[in-house]
């Protein structure tokens, strides 16, 4: 794919998103389990995109894709926490803040998915499952609602998906690093 | 290597400070506690808020020129919920049989005053037998005002899906000059009275 067609379709999930903001935001399940990863998404087509340009200077700074994977976990985390959910729906600035915060992870998860090791992407990859796995658990059996903003039954499907997204990215990643581990070792 | 040590720390800081803001120093993860703990710390100020009333004139609780000097036990609620109001509205009930001469008034706004007009709110206060003295029953006279105290206040009213309204009901103590001071949980009235009473 060219950078040109990364762009581009970086361009329409920037389209989408504003555009249907307010139904994206309305149900929290659409919230974490379509925007996020929408965000992500187009942060990483950019990232793409930018690569050839500006790829050695990201590397500098994002040596083993540590700032990346730093950044990108400490973002995700945040954005589960019912209060800054709740906020990005009441305050634009703070809605603002997240469609940053998660095109800038999309965008340096792409970088630090080609520069780390196996061992640091398995630690990003476990702790993000394990902060998945954890927040949909007390989302999902949380007696009451926890964000103001959003209905219980919203919220129990909402803790579901994320256990689901946990599952799911863990094994993507076993998957798609299978090829690597299973090669005969050159050195021996 | 050094460029990405310094901003691993600059990411930790930021993210540490980030989640401190929110959560007032860790202490609390859900908006509607970090409202209670807000309020405590740093009493937000209600502006003078015209409301009608279910017996008919409109009046300003506190903060107007006119308001008398005393405290206020706030909830809101609108008078078609099955739910939560239900609740309070006993609870209300309940609690104007305790109130003695002191200057403490109940006080049910509704959010709903498009539907709440004077006749739905009378036959509210009618319901659980709310004494005009003790326990007054009103909307907001514009959606200007009612949109200002919500957010003032940090009341969150959403659509339940069926018609209605879910939002944060809890029990808001608010003085003659509009400060709120305090939020209790809408099923423990006791504690908010006791409360107000320890303020006289």
């Amino acid at each position: 794919m060219g950078a040109r067609a990364a762009v581009i379709i970086a361009a329409a999930i920037g389209v989408f998103i504003p555009w249907q903001g307010d139904w994206l935001e309305r149900d929290m399940a659409q919230h974490m389990l379509i925007e996020f990863p929408l965000l992500l998404f187009a942060g990483a087509f950019i990232g793409y995109a930018l690569d050839e340009r500006f790829g050695a200077t990201v590397e500098r700074f994002n040596r083993m894709g540590l700032v990346g994977f730093a950044f990108a976990a400490a973002t995700l985390s945040y954005w589960m926490i019912p209060a800054a959910l709740d906020n990005s729906v009441l305050i634009g600035s703070v809605a603002a803040a997240k469609y940053i915060t998660l095109l800038l992870s999309g965008a340096l998860l792409w970088s630090s998915f080609r520069l780390a090791p196996l061992a640091v992407q398995a630690f990003f990859v476990g702790s993000f499952v394990l902060m998945a796995a954890t927040f949909g658990c007390i989302y999902q059996s949380a007696p009451q609602r926890l964000c103001l903003n959003y209905l219980l039954d919203a919220q129990q499907l909402a803790g579901q998906g994320l256990v689901a997204a946990a599952v799911i990215v863990g094994a993507a990643w076993c998957v798609s690093i299978a090829g690597a581990v299973s090669e005969p070792d050159a050195a021996a | 290597m050094r460029t990405t040590a310094l901003l691993l720390v600059v990411v930790s800081a930021i993210a540490t400070a980030a989640v401190w803001a929110t959560t007032g120093g860790l202490q609390a993860w859900t908006l509607e506690d970090v409202r209670r703990l807000r309020v405590q710390e740093m009493p937000p100020v209600l502006s003078a808020l015209e409301l009608r009333s279910s017996s008919g004139p409109s009046f300003v609780p506190w903060a107007g020129p006119g308001s008398a000097r005393q405290i206020w036990l706030v909830n809101f609620m609108y008078t078609r919920c099955p739910t939560q109001c239900t609740t309070l509205g006993v609870e209300f009930e309940r609690l104007q049989r305790a109130l003695g001469r002191e200057p403490i008034r109940l006080l049910s706004v509704s959010f709903d005053p498009l539907h709440d007009d004077a006749r739905a709110l009378r036959a509210y206060a009618a319901q659980y037998h709310a004494d005009p003295g003790r326990w007054i029953v009103a909307a907001p006279a514009s959606a200007v005002a009612l949109a200002r105290l919500e957010h003032e206040a940090g009341v969150v009213v959403i659509n339940d899906g069926l018609g209605g309204y879910i939002h944060n009901a809890a029990i808001h103590v608010v003085l003659a000059d509009g400060q709120l001071v305090r939020i209790f949980d809408f099923d423990d009235p006791e504690a908010a009275l006791t409360w107000a009473r320890g303020l006289l």
